[in-house]
């Protein structure tokens, strides 16, 4: 239901984050000063608009992840994302249902695996570099039909969650590489390859989502990112030794 | 020369700490010096904490402040950055990672400054799953 307040309040925002309402997707690349005052009407969005949320993840992960990979994005280079917020038991993401043999006290158990591709980003950054994201949830679904202690027919749905995360990191190949002394952590695997023009790092994670809370998932992200830069030793320059300032004292 | 070993005139350049992962520096012309670090700050860079008309750098700014929620806030990014290095090095093991900043950066963290071919199996495919609907859980139940 649109209320006359609401239905003003809603086309008062930019194009791009009314289509994000409505369509609960989004599809667009901009410069890091096109993404400013979008980003600025999401972080606000229940501000002026009280009944119609933003998808979950939007303003808790979404917009932080955007902002903080704009911070690396020069003047000149651009940000894309394909961002899919519609949930995983959509059409096209639900895979065919499979029978599993009953155990104990089920009676009948279907299963099927739900694999939903919800972020693809892509960015250019100030140093030339071009960083790929990639994030799947895939969740596998029970369906049971069994019977209680008391003799009882229960039905239950379970599910549970992993996500996958793919990171692609190009850089120029005059950039020096190296392993982190401290190694990676288990759960995320980093693979180097070597191109005429470019330095490919990739890391690739997959750990059981604990649960929906955004801030974990940001913060989750944001570490497998960290995996590949992590194999960047510092550029001359970025203040290191012997990079004092000219004139200091002028 | 000058004592810096520039030309005829030294240029003072801003040292602020930009990027996220890529960390650089800011290098425009500066025209002061923070309030409380003393570093040499540009026009962009410049904050004034609420209550204290002196200019100071990102970095003290964020440490002053404390943790920023609103992303749309101008201490927001060297928050949210000084929050995540810390929790990445705690994740990784790795407390050289920030080594790209300065002696400036690392001190505002101590308290006193203030695919393909992948398979698609979510846990354990040879597990059972009638342990996992006893009759005490019935959070799921639909009915």
């Amino acid at each position: 239901m649109f209320g006359r307040k609401e239905k003003q309040a809603i086309a008062a925002l930019p194009p791009l984050h009314q289509q994000l309402l409505h369509d609960r997707a989004l599809t667009v690349s901009l410069p890091p000063a096109d993404w400013s005052p979008l980003l600025r009407s999401l972080a606000h969005h229940d501000d002026t608009v009280k009944r119609h949320h933003l998808p979950p993840r939007t303003t808790g992960l979404v917009v932080p992840l955007i902002a903080a990979l704009l911070q690396d994005v020069g003047d000149d280079g651009y940000l894309g994302i394909r961002l899919d917020l519609r949930g995983s038991d959509q059409p096209g993401k639900v895979g065919p249902a499979q029978e599993l043999a009953p155990q104990g006290r089920v009676l009948k158990c279907t299963q099927h695996t739900e694999v939903d591709p919800w972020l693809a980003l892509e960015a250019k950054l100030a140093d030339g570099s071009v960083l790929d994201l990639w994030v799947t949830d895939v969740v596998r679904v029970r369906k049971l039909r069994k019977r209680g202690s008391s003799g009882k027919i229960k039905y239950a749905t379970k599910r549970k969650a992993t996500q996958r995360v793919r990171v692609r990191l190009a850089v120029p190949a005059d950039r020096p590489v190296r392993a982190p002394a401290a190694g990676s952590p288990g759960w995320c695997r980093v693979t180097m390859t070597r191109k005429e023009r470019r330095v490919v790092l990739e890391a690739r994670a997959k750990y059981p989502k604990a649960n929906d809370e955004a801030t974990w998932q940001l913060k989750t992200l944001l570490l497998v990112l960290g995996e590949t830069f992590r194999w960047l030793p510092p550029q001359v320059g970025d203040g290191g030794e012997g990079d004092e300032l000219a004139g200091a004292g002028a | 020369m000058s004592p810096a070993g520039g030309g005829a005139r030294a240029r003072r350049v801003c040292t602020a700490t930009t990027g996220f992962f890529v960390l650089a520096r800011c290098d425009r012309p500066a025209r002061q010096g923070c309030a409380r670090c003393q570093r040499s700050i540009c026009t962009k860079h410049q904050l004034v904490l609420p209550g204290d008309p002196a200019a100071v750098c990102p970095e003290c700014y964020a440490a002053a402040r404390g943790f920023v929620d609103d992303v749309d806030d101008p201490a927001w990014a060297v928050g949210f950055r000084r929050s995540f290095y810390w929790d990445a090095s705690t994740s990784t093991g790795d407390d050289t990672w920030w080594s790209t900043f300065d002696e400036l950066d690392r001190s505002a963290f101590d308290e006193p400054m203030g695919a393909e071919g992948e398979d698609l199996d979510v846990g354990d495919a040879d597990a059972g799953y009638a342990e996992d609907f006893d009759d005490g859980d019935g959070a799921d139940f639909d009915s």
